[in-house]
C-alpha cells in the first residue's frame, strides 16, 4: 500500500474524479411535487396580477372621471350685468369681450368670436333658455332683436375629448418572487422586517351623518335635499411589514369631504333674485355643515330667506351649493394577513388625524361652480376611523401592487358650532404601487 | 429526447417530462458533488434539491455557450454556498490567525476507496471543506473563491493550508488503522 510520497491534492483530485453517486427516488418526487407547487403557485400569481391590473386601470379611468368632475371649470367672476342701466350702455360694446370671459378655451373663443363677428352688435348670452329669459326680458329695451341666445354648451361645440394611450402593456414577469416567505424562511429571517413606500390616489363618495333637526334647517322651513359628493384624493402610504401576520401602516394623505345641498322649490325669477343680488354681500344657505361666509365679510348674514346672492353671482337659477372640506390625512393602521396559506388578503384598521387645509363653498350653476366663500366653524383637527379590506399582489420582487376598498368614519363632528352636527363618512378605493425600500 | 440540447430547451418551455430527464442525467454527479461539501447524506439530499429547483428556474438563462454541466455544478455549488451562509454565516470567517500556504502536504503513495476519500472530507470543519472542494477538486483560484463565499484571498489560503493539514492526519491515521489490521 505504501509506496513513495503523494501529493494530497492529486490523492483527492484523481480519488474523486468522476465521483457519483445516485440518490433516492424520493429525492425526485420530492422536487417534482416542489415544482409543480411552483407551476400552481405561479398560475395563481398571474391571474392575480391581471386582477389587480384590470382593477388598477379600472381604479385610473374612474379617478380621471372623478378628477374632471370635481376640477373647477373656468368662471366668469366679473358680473355679466352690473345693473340695468350699466348694461343698457355697456352691453353693446362689450359684447366680444364678455364672450371671451365666459369661454374657457381657445376653441370656444374662436366659435363665439366667429358668431360674434358675423353681427357686431349682437349679445352672446351664455346659459339655457329659461335662465337667461330674465336677462332678456330686462334687455328687451335695448336692442331685443339683435340679441342671439346660445341654447346650451353643445351649439358652441363645447366637448371634451380624453385620450387613453393603448400603447401601455402590463409586463407580466415569468419569474417567480415570493412576497412572503415559507415558514422555514421566515424562521431564519425573523429578525428582518420589510418596509415598503408608495403612492396611492382613492376616489371616494362622501356623504355624512348629520342631526336632521339641527336648528339652522328647522329655521329655514324650507324643503332643502343634502346629498353626498364624489371626490379624489391621495399622498403617500409606508408600510411595515412583520414577519408575523401583522404590519403597520402610515402616510400622509389628502382627503376631501362636504355636501351638496339644493332647494329643488327655490327657482325664482330673475328680477327678483337680480335686485337682491345688488343688496346682499354674502350668501347664506340653509344646511347641516355650516353657514357660508364670503369674500372679505366673515360673518354670516342673518337668515331671512333660504338663500341670498354674493355680489358677483352670475343671475341665473342659482338653487344649489357645495360645500368641500379638505384634509391632510395622517393614518395610524393595523393590518392583519387573514390567511396564512394566502398572503394577498388583508384586514386592516385605525385611526387617522385630519389636519384642515381647505374649505370652500361654491354655487352650483348649470354645471359649473363659482367660489362664493367658505363654510364658517369648521374644525382644524378631527379623528376619523378607517376600515378596509385590502389586496397586495406583488408584480415584481420590489414593486407591488395595492387596492382597498375602505370605509372612513369621522368621530366627531367636524362642525366646531353647537347648531350644526355634520359627521362624515366616505367609501373609497385606495389603489396605488409600493416599492420595497428594505 | 436523447439530445441534451432538446432536453434543456424542453425544460425550458416547463415540460415536466424533460425536467425528469435532465434530473437522471445530471442527479449521480451533482450529489455526489454535495456530499463533498455537505455533513451528511440528508444535507447533501436538501441542497441536491435546491440545487435542481435554481437550475429549472433559470434554465431560460443558459444560453448553450459554454457547458451545461459546468453550468449546472457552478449552481450547485452556489447553492452549498448559500446553506452554509444561511445556517452558520460566521463559518466563513477564520477566527485563527492566518496560516502561510507553504505548498502542498505530501503523503505515503496510497489507495483510497471513494467512500474512503469522502468520509475524510466529510470530517473537515465547514469552512476548509469548502475552500478544499473548491481549490482542489472544482478548480477555483483563491480569487474566485473569495468573491464567491464572500472570504478574504489570504482567509482562503490558510484555510487551504489547514484542510491539508487536517487531511493529512486523517490519512496517517487511516494507513495506521490498515497496518494495524493486516497486523
Amino acid at each position: 500500500m505504501l509506496k513513495e510520497k503523494k501529493d494530497i491534492d492529486t490523492v483527492f483530485s484523481d480519488g474523486l474524479s468522476g465521483y457519483e453517486v445516485t440518490p433516492g427516488e424520493y429525492v425526485w418526487e420530492s422536487l417534482d411535487k416542489k415544482l409543480n407547487g411552483q407551476k400552481t403557485h405561479r398560475r395563481t400569481l398571474l391571474i392575480w396580477r391581471s386582477v389587480a391590473a384590470a382593477c388598477l386601470i379600472g381604479l385610473l379611468l374612474l379617478s380621471i372621471r372623478l378628477f374632471y368632475n370635481v376640477s373647477e371649470p373656468y368662471v366668469n367672476t366679473d358680473p355679466v350685468v352690473e345693473n340695468n342701466q350699466e348694461s343698457e350702455s355697456r352691453v353693446g360694446d362689450k359684447n366680444i369681450e364678455d364672450s371671451n370671459l365666459i369661454a374657457s378655451t381657445r376653441e370656444e373663443k374662436e366659435e363665439i368670436k366667429e358668431l360674434s363677428s358675423s353681427d357686431a352688435n349682437n349679445l352672446i348670452i351664455y346659459g339655457n333658455s329659461n335662465e337667461s329669459a330674465g336677462l332678456i326680458e330686462v334687455l328687451q329695451g335695448v336692442k331685443k332683436s339683435e340679441f342671439k341666445l346660445l341654447a346650451s354648451n353643445k351649439t358652441v361645440g363645447l366637448q371634451h375629448e380624453y385620450h387613453i394611450d393603448k400603447q401601455l402593456h402590463v409586463k407580466v414577469e415569468r419569474k417567480y418572487y415570493p412576497l412572503y416567505p415559507s415558514p422555514l424562511e421566515s424562521q431564519k429571517n425573523r429578525k428582518k422586517a420589510t418596509i415598503t413606500l408608495g403612492g396611492v390616489i382613492s376616489p371616494a363618495y362622501n356623504c355624512k351623518v348629520s342631526n336632521g333637526s339641527n336648528e339652522m334647517l328647522s329655521n329655514a322651513n324650507m324643503n332643502i335635499n343634502e346629498s353626498g359628493i364624489n371626490s379624489l384624493g391621495g399622498g403617500l402610504q409606508v408600510r411595515v411589514q412583520t414577519n408575523s401576520r401583522w404590519s403597520f401602516e402610515s402616510g400622509i394623505l389628502y382627503a376631501q369631504i362636504g355636501q351638496e345641498v339644493n332647494s329643488p322649490n327655490n327657482a325664482r325669477s330673475f328680477n327678483e333674485a337680480f335686485s337682491q343680488a345688488q343688496k346682499a354681500k354674502s350668501i347664506e344657505y340653509a344646511n347641516s355643515l355650516g353657514a357660508i361666509v364670503g369674500g372679505g365679510n366673515k360673518q354670516p348674514m342673518a337668515l331671512s330667506d333660504n338663500m341670498s346672492f354674493v355680489e358677483n353671482t352670475s343671475f341665473s337659477s342659482i338653487n344649489s351649493i357645495k360645500q368641500t372640506v379638505g384634509y391632510i390625512e395622517i393614518p395610524m393602521l393595523a393590518r392583519y394577513t387573514l390567511f396564512e396559506q394566502f398572503p394577498y388578503l388583508t384586514f386592516a384598521g385605525g385611526l387617522s388625524t385630519n389636519f384642515l387645509v381647505d374649505n370652500s363653498a361654491y354655487s352650483i350653476d348649470n354645471g359649473s361652480k363659482q367660489k362664493i366663500g367658505e363654510t364658517s366653524d369648521i374644525k382644524s383637527f378631527v379623528l376619523s376611523s378607517s376600515v378596509g379590506v385590502g389586496v397586495d399582489v406583488p408584480l415584481t420582487k420590489m414593486i407591488r401592487l395595492n387596492l382597498e376598498p375602505r370605509f372612513k368614519y369621522f368621530l366627531n363632528s367636524i362642525s366646531s358650532s353647537d347648531v350644526y352636527e355634520f359627521q362624515p363618512y366616505s367609501f373609497g378605493i385606495y389603489g396605488g404601487v409600493t416599492f420595497v425600500i428594505r | 429526447m436523447d439530445n441534451l440540447d432538446e432536453i434543456i430547451k424542453a425544460c425550458q418551455r416547463k415540460k415536466t417530462s424533460a425536467q425528469k430527464l435532465l434530473y437522471q442525467t445530471f442527479a449521480a454527479k451533482m450529489f455526489g458533488v454535495c456530499l463533498r461539501y455537505c455533513k451528511d447524506k440528508t444535507e447533501a439530499e436538501d441542497c441536491l434539491q435546491e440545487g435542481f429547483i435554481k437550475v429549472f428556474n433559470n434554465i431560460d438563462k443558459f444560453n448553450f455557450r459554454g457547458s451545461f454541466e459546468g453550468w449546472v455544478r457552478r449552481i450547485m455549488v452556489n447553492t452549498v454556498i448559500e446553506v452554509y451562509r444561511k445556517k452558520q454565516p460566521e463559518i466563513l470567517v477564520d477566527e485563527f490567525p492566518i496560516l502561510a500556504d507553504d505548498g502542498r502536504e505530501e503523503v505515503p503513495e496510497c489507495s483510497f476507496s471513494h467512500d474512503e476519500l469522502i468520509a475524510m472530507i466529510q470530517e473537515l470543519p465547514p469552512k476548509y471543506k469548502l475552500v478544499f472542494n473548491m481549490y482542489v477538486i472544482e478548480g477555483y483560484s483563491h480569487a474566485e473563491i473569495a468573491e464567491t463565499s464572500g472570504i478574504s484571498v489570504g482567509t482562503s489560503k490558510s484555510n487551504l493550508a489547514r484542510a491539508r493539514q487536517w487531511l493529512k492526519k486523517s490519512i496517517e491515521n487511516k494507513l495506521l488503522e490498515k497496518k494495524q489490521a493486516v497486523c
